[in-house]
């Protein structure tokens, strides 16, 4: 009755969002594999792109797997390509998936792209993807904590990684005082991780940091 | 074709809901599992000089499928004042069930003139379980005091019973019997039992993902049944990181249409009429 199914849902959940000269990528800790968060930089964006496509295409059998790069685009701008299992790709402000995808993008949808939300009259419209990082670190640690709630598969700890535009001040993250602000995340611990691009050149560099906040455990 | 009869389940629609079944594949409807935790233990009595008696406990998380369906619902049911069952298994049959078996424990308890006992209980949902084979999907704990003592059970969907001194059932029954495994000894206080139950809980509502949320523990002996309801609550959720609020008019309509609501009427007293005033005969 039931046919041979060779993938097996694994559940957790990840999330990408790009900002203007910023991007955040996260995922839960609940899981060990299944849904790979594809994260990091590329110099050439659309190079990468090509070649994660073309690994993706070349299996007799897809991987079952929904991937999401975040990183910098060539003209500095945040960036998030989100893929489907056999390689089609595009370009995105946010992006979630995983166990909780029913119930992290429709929250995205509202509130990074706005919809369902009519304009103030006379008010400027909405621009998608120029939020500032404190709002989207706090939407990306809501969404989680919200989906912990709801969902048995998401859970334990949130794992984030920022990349930062070349040249991007890191104040908005690092400083002690938007850390004391009112709408930074609580209990969540900021590090470093080596830079990635062109180190050597003053100014080349993108800054990447590691995001770590438990979430309930039940 | 119809094939029913008075045993309550008709099976006529079996090949139709087969065949359904094929072709929708996920998109059919599931019934709201409690997947669970729920426990129970005996304790006093021998050299502990106090009362026997039986330890409950159960989480208070219900799903259906991967979605918590409610945070803090109960699983601890009310069979008769000195007895109580923990309900695990599909959730609308755990708690119909339980009102059946109290409805019919307080008849029978009125019929016989005297306290029911906790066989008596078990007893009974295990013949009304049997008869259904297993489609009524509950499985459940049952603890209580009578006159012939502490007594505890578990009863499966199909009818099969236990009488032992700690048991444990549902999806984080193995979570919660790891505990009692290393924890359980002979003639426990009342004290020890409560933590020992309450830990076997927290075992499931941790390493299981059917179970959640919060402790409730029930404590019943001869002479009282205490109702531990939300015992611990290790799962409160924080504040949230930003406010949610919209601002008035976010939402887009098509049509506003206002009606009021206020009927306005004129109404007149007239002077009290005569035959009001007297007092009518009622023949």
């Amino acid at each position: 009755m039931s046919r041979f199914n060779p993938y097996e849902e694994n559940g957790g959940s990840i999330l990408a969002i790009a900002g203007q000269d910023f991007s955040v990528i996260a995922g839960d800790t609940r899981t060990s594999s299944a849904v790979l968060a594809v994260n990091g930089f590329a110099a050439d964006g659309k190079n990468f792109v090509k070649r994660v496509k073309q690994r993706l295409e070349r299996r007799m059998f897809p991987f079952y797997v929904y991937n999401i790069l975040a990183g910098i685009e060539e003209d500095g701008t945040g960036a998030v390509y989100s893929f489907d299992p056999v390689g089609s790709y595009e370009r995105e402000a946010c992006r979630g998936a995983g166990a909780a995808q029913s119930l992290l993008q429709p929250f995205l949808d509202n509130q990074i792209y706005f919809k369902n939300q009519t304009l103030a009259p006379g008010a400027e419209p909405f621009v998608p993807g120029r939020l500032p990082l404190s709002t989207v670190l706090s939407l990306v640690v809501d969404a989680f904590s919200s989906a912990t709630e709801r969902h048995i598969e998401v859970g334990d700890g949130l794992e984030m990684y920022v990349v930062m535009a070349p040249g991007r001040s890191a104040d908005d993250l690092t400083a002690a005082e938007a850390q004391q602000a009112k709408e930074w995340p609580s209990e969540l611990t900021v590090e470093e991780m080596d830079s990635l691009g062109d180190e050597q050149e003053e100014g080349k560099a993108f800054r990447v940091f590691r995001l770590r906040r438990p979430l309930k455990r039940d | 074709m119809s094939t029913t009869n008075n045993t309550g389940f008709d099976f006529s629609n079996h090949a139709r809901n087969q065949f359904l079944g094929e072709r929708l594949g996920s998109a059919l409807p599931k019934a709201t599992s409690t997947g669970t935790t729920i426990v129970g233990v005996k304790f006093g009595g021998g050299t502990t000089g106090e009362p026997e008696g039986v330890c409950l406990g159960a989480d208070t998380r219900a799903t259906g499928g991967p979605i918590v369906a409610d945070k803090n619902c109960e699983k601890i049911h009310y069979i008769a004042n000195h007895i109580r069952c923990c309900g695990a298994g599909t959730a609308a049959d755990t708690e119909f069930v339980t009102n059946l078996i109290s409805s019919n424990m307080e008849l029978h308890a009125l019929s016989s003139g005297r306290k029911p006992q906790v066989v008596t209980a078990m007893t009974m949902l295990k013949q009304y379980l049997y008869r259904y084979q297993g489609h009524v999907g509950a499985y459940l704990v049952i603890g209580g005091v009578d006159e012939t003592g502490a007594h505890l059970f578990t009863v499966h969907a199909h009818g099969s019973t236990d009488k032992l001194p700690y048991v444990t059932m549902g999806s984080g029954s193995m979570a919660a019997m790891a505990v009692f495994e290393s924890g359980f000894k002979e003639n426990l206080t009342r004290q020890e039992a409560i933590d020992l139950v309450s830990r076997a809980i927290r075992s499931g509502i941790f390493n299981d993902l059917g179970s959640g949320s919060n402790v409730d523990v029930c404590v019943i002996t001869k002479d009282q049944t205490e109702m531990l309801r939300n015992y611990e609550m290790p799962n409160e959720r924080g504040s949230k990181t930003r406010e949610y609020k919209f601002r008035r008019g976010t939402t887009a309509f098509t049509k506003e249409d206002i009606k009021s609501l206020i009927f306005k009427e004129e109404v007149k007293i007239l002077p009290p009429s005569l035959e009001a005033t007297t007092a009518m005969d009622v023949a």
